[in-house]
């Protein structure tokens, strides 16, 4: 960021938000070259928006400059800009662009909001009548929309909330944590790491699907939306279209890297993977993904068996990483896989992930506070120190994780309440809050979100937006508004007092 | 129980009843000691019952007179064969834990014996278990049923008499207040532990004394619950049930345990005042217990100055208004659906499951409501009522720490640097206490999650596992899909998942470590935890 130019003016939120606009610029910009390959029927709107966007990005950099600095609130409001800014720019190029055009005016608007939050908060859920009709270059911009927010996902959680929340020492509670902090020693170098990981994964992961034959355009979409844990598909019966056993596989294999710590696929890249199983989240997550991977196997028990376990591992990958791909009828199995399958989006893959959900880190230290209860009950006066990786949990750890859990509750539950209001069906409006809070995109019931209501999906755009902020952010948001409007408030009240 | 004399120590005034075994040659067991009291109470209830199904022509009288033969005299040999021995924390729990078992267990001998559950083409077994199934709903205060057939008003069936249903009704009553407590109020030798053993059954955070004297503070807490069960019953008889039927709803209203003779349950009636009645009795019953206590001794204010108990009077509005507003979303408002939308949610967050449906359909019904009603009775379950009332679910007092903790969360992000201690008024709550809510929560969700993953891979749907695990955990009664109000929970689940579901109403009304811990033993000796002191138990 801005180093030299003394006379901008310093502003918290201005440089961020430039950021985000070139992002969303580029990406539109590279959209609109890649549209003119196939019919360039959006071509113009891509790139006139993505013109917009990076020349706002320009005008903000040449007037502010960020400050030496930022305080915790500070850090967690830019969070909630940047992601506000992404989602509106490419509210407005969806909008513009032909893909929503049967819907009409007031429609329109509403489906490219909620499409473009889906994207960005990578869960995945489309709004579009038909996504195979849809041009090349909106098609390849969802898919960069998904790998916008989950790059800005995992910056946020590796190289920013721990330092700007000083959870960073106090969080070290797993050899996960080692590793990140490895990675990111400082929040510049974070950053920088992180990116890089980010890159070269995308890149191995695009080149092992075209080299399943799925062919390019679909290789670089899906790679996008799996490294970022997204799900946008290109095709309408998402992942289903592909009947590829290799393409399958190779994306089982993104899905579940993807839903890993990034500290833990840099490790990989670097080849020491010896140190990893030293990790007990990672091993948890293994641990989950092969347990589950037996049970829906079970729960399914499709004649087919070898195909009928492949879909089994992929819906787990696809749950669990809260990627949301879909290849198969997997509403059609019976209810024990679909409860397990909802519970693992639920649950969400590691931390330190572009994922969304619970995370398996805070399921751990909550399961170690219940074991420990259960030894205080027969042993009242024994001190009794929970332990993560032999390291103990401080009291911080255990009560953030605590107040996070009826934070996340409470945000599924009204907001399936909300969605109640509008939907038809208790699972329906359950599984959607959850799917979307955990930024999944995975839906039972329907086959993708331009079934829901129109309500219903107004209802998602905050708990999609609330889930990928990891919950906390957008409260602290929330909070600092509300208190700055009170103060505002406060000050208009004595004026008119005076 | 005579006053000790001759030698010191507790044991003498057992003795002294009790002369048929010599007290030196008694076996020290606590936890036999308390089970034995426990069916000696248990079974005195089942006079009564033997009584109504004998005047009333019924066939269940062989059967309800055997349960009670076996109640008094298992319960009379081990009451006479044991003494009280030392009390440690397992020793709570344990006995505790098998009491409200083996009750649970011989409780349903009386719809075995009499053929209550006889389906044509079942298999005993599953008439065993669906009995099992029907006295555990029934002590655990839950209120689900395995019946669907009820006979109606004025009807009578051969299988189900009066009796056989007074008894059911009456299941629910020793459980709401809970057996041990019964127990404890009439053993005045446990010592400093006496405590542990209301805290062990009560459901809440705490376990207040009213008196110094334990056995004191039991008795008059039953004694509390007595009356408030009899002013339940004038209020049904004013509003025009019969003496019967004011009696036997008035047991579950006072339990929150919702069992009611008839299939509509209080919608049987189609009577507003005595859904008013209802009403009223299951919010009172929804408080602690010994808030009424203190209110009879005197203190006008008490409920007022109770911080949980105006939080549960704020969220049964707040779950009224959500309900009764979707319902006007959904059909428009009217009188129907504000007195189907009120009744419900008190019904649920008192965790007593009562219906008013009169039949699949009716405005009652709330399988049938838009489905934000639903969600918002599916949090109802979820949170419940009072700490010490006689109410399931987990508890306002618990998710009140928990909001304040959750609060406290984000002002930490804020300032990474501030000490927050957690407030509830001008005190700080311990960092245990909040450990331990936490720790409650979570393994009261794991235990839904296995409930649901159990029930959903046997085939029921996720909705009906989901809602009927929660139902079970925190002792409702009714849940949303398959087996609501006007279905049976045979409707909804098969037999595995019925006896899975069953254990779960154990667990939840005895909130979970008591029945847990009977489990964690072993375990706890491998891990070296407890090496030392083998347990004499």
């Amino acid at each position: 960021m801005a180093r030299r130019g003394d006379q901008r003016r310093v502003s918290f939120y201005a440089p961020p938000a430039a950021i985000a606009f070139a992002a969303v610029g580029g990406a539109l910009l590279v959209s609109a070259a890649i549209d003119l390959t196939d019919e360039g029927a959006d071509a113009v709107v891509l790139a006139l928006v993505g013109a917009a966007s990076a020349a706002a990005a320009f005008t903000l950099y040449t007037r502010f400059r960020s400050p030496p600095r930022y305080r915790a609130v500070q850090a967690l409001t830019v969070l909630t800009v940047v992601w506000i800014t992404m989602i509106a720019v490419g509210m407005l190029a969806l909008g513009l662009s032909e893909v929503f055009s049967e819907l009409g005016e007031s429609r329109r608007w509403s489906a490219s909001l909620f499409e473009s939050t889906s994207g960005f908060t990578t869960t995945g859920m489309t709004a579009l009548p038909d996504v195979d009709a849809a041009s090349r270059g909106v098609l390849f911009f969802r898919a960069a929309a998904n790998w916008l927010g989950g790059l800005s996902a995992v910056i946020a959680a590796i190289a920013v909330i721990p330092f700007v929340t000083r959870t960073r020492d106090i969080v070290d509670i797993d050899h996960t944590n080692e590793m990140t902090r490895r990675l990111a020693p400082s929040i510049d170098t974070g950053i920088k790491n992180v990116v890089r990981v980010y890159l070269v994964f995308t890149a191995l992961l695009v080149v092992a699907l075209i080299a399943t034959g799925i062919g390019v355009f679909d290789g670089v979409a899906y790679g996008l939306a799996i490294v970022s844990t997204g799900g946008f598909s290109p095709h309408t019966a998402s992942f289903w279209s592909e009947r590829n056993a290799a393409a399958e596989w190779i994306a089982i294999l993104g899905m579940l890297l993807a839903g890993a710590n990034v500290a833990v696929i840099w490790w990989i890249l670097r080849g020491s993977i010896g140190s990893l199983w030293r990790s007990v989240e990672l091993r948890v997550y293994a641990f989950v993904v092969v347990g589950a991977i037996a049970a829906v196997s079970i729960g399914i028990a499709g004649p087919d068996d070898v195909t009928a376990s492949r879909q089994a591992v992929f819906a787990v990958a696809s749950a669990i990483s809260t990627t949301g791909l879909v290849a198969f009828d997997w509403w059609s199995w019976g209810p024990g896989a679909q409860a397990i399958l909802v519970l693992l989006l639920a649950m969400g893959p590691m931390s330190g992930s572009s994922a969304g959900g619970f995370r398996i880190r805070r399921m751990i230290v909550l399961w170690e506070v219940a074991r420990r209860e259960l030894v205080r009950m027969v042993f009242p006066r024994a001190v009794h120190v929970v332990k993560m990786s032999g390291r103990p949990l401080t009291d911080n750890t255990v009560r953030s994780v605590a107040g996070y859990l009826i934070l996340h509750l409470g945000l599924i539950l009204g907001g399936a309440y909300a969605i109640g209001l509008f939907e038809d069906g208790v699972r329906r409006s359950l599984v959607a809050a959850t799917s979307a809070v955990s930024t999944s995109g995975l839906l039972i019931g329907v086959r993708a979100a331009n079934e829901l209501t129109e309500g219903t999906r107004l209802m998602l755009i905050p708990l999609m937006l609330a889930g990928r902020l990891a919950i906390l952010p957008l409260f602290v948001s929330i909070e600092r508004a509300t208190a700055t409007s009170a103060a505002w408030g406060r000050r208009l009240a004595g004026r008119v007092r005076t | 129980m005579g006053p000790p004399a001759g030698r010191a120590g507790p044991h003498v005034t057992i003795a002294q009843v009790a002369p048929l075994i010599e007290p030196s040659r008694r076996i020290e067991s606590t936890i036999a000691h308390i089970i034995g009291l426990g069916l000696l109470f248990v079974g005195i209830g089942l006079v009564p019952c033997v009584v109504i199904e004998a005047a009333t022509g019924g066939n269940g009288v062989a059967a309800l007179s055997i349960t009670a033969a076996i109640f008094l005299i298992s319960g009379g040999i081990l009451r006479r064969a044991t003494q009280i021995g030392r009390v440690r924390a397992t020793t709570v729990f344990s006995a505790v834990a098998l009491t409200w078992i083996v009750v649970s267990f011989l409780g349903a001998l009386p719809f075995i014996l009499a053929g209550t559950m006889d389906q044509p083409g079942q298999a005993f077994i599953v008439e065993v278990s669906n009995a099992v199934f029907e006295a555990a709903s029934g002590f655990s205060c839950t209120g689900s049923t395995v019946i669907s057939d009820l006979p109606d008003v004025g009807e009578s069936d051969p299988r189900i008499g009066y009796g056989i249903l007074f008894w059911r009704q009456l299941t629910q009553w020793y459980g709401g207040m809970g057996i041990v407590l019964l127990v404890l109020a009439v053993l005045p030798v446990l010592g400093v532990r006496a405590v542990g053993f209301m805290a062990a059954e009560s459901p809440g955070v705490s376990a207040d004394r009213l008196v110094p004297r334990m056995s004191e503070t039991a008795r008059r807490l039953w004694l509390v619950y007595v009356g408030v069960t009899a002013a339940i019953a004038v209020s049904f008889l004013v509003t025009g049930m019969t003496l019967y039927d004011a009696v036997s709803h008035s047991l579950t209203t006072a339990a929150t345990g919702g069992f009611s003779p008839y299939n509509d349950s209080v919608g049987e009636f189609s009577s507003i005042p005595i859904e008013i009645a209802a009403i009223m009795g299951m919010l009172v019953c929804g408080a602690n217990f010994a808030l009424h206590y203190r209110f009879i001794a005197g203190d006008r204010r008490v409920h007022l100055r109770d911080s949980e108990f105006r939080w549960y009077i704020a969220f049964f509005g707040a779950i009224s208004i959500l309900v009764v507003g979707a319902l006007w979303i959904d059909t428009g408002l009217s009188g129907s659906s504000l007195r189907a939308g009120v009744f419900n949610s008190t019904s649920l967050v008192t965790s007593t499951g009562f219906g008013n449906a009169t039949g699949g359909g009716s405005p009652g019904d709330i399988t049938l409501w838009i489905p934000a009603a639903q969600i918002a009775l599916l949090v109802a379950m979820v949170v419940g009522a009072c700490t010490g009332s006689t109410s399931g679910g987990i508890k306002i007092i618990r998710f009140r720490v928990l909001g304040s903790q959750a609060r406290l969360a984000v002002k930490a992000a804020r300032h990474p640097r501030a000490v927050l201690p957690l407030k509830m008024g001008p005190n700080v709550v311990p960092e245990r206490t909040v450990e331990h809510i936490t720790g409650f929560i979570v393994v009261w969700l794991v235990l839904v999650g296995f409930g649901t993953a159990f029930a959903s891979v046997s085939g029921t749907d996720i909705i009906t596992a989901v809602s009927g695990t929660i139902s079970a955990m925190g002792n409702m009664g009714p849940s949303l899909g398959a087996a609501g109000p006007t279905s049976t929970f045979v409707d909804g689940f098969d037999t595995p998942s019925r006896l899975v579901l069953a254990s779960l109403m154990i667990v939840g009304r005895l909130e979970l470590f008591a029945v847990l811990l009977l489990f964690a033993r072993p375990f706890r000796q491998l891990q070296g935890l407890n090496p030392r002191r083998p347990n004499r138990h």
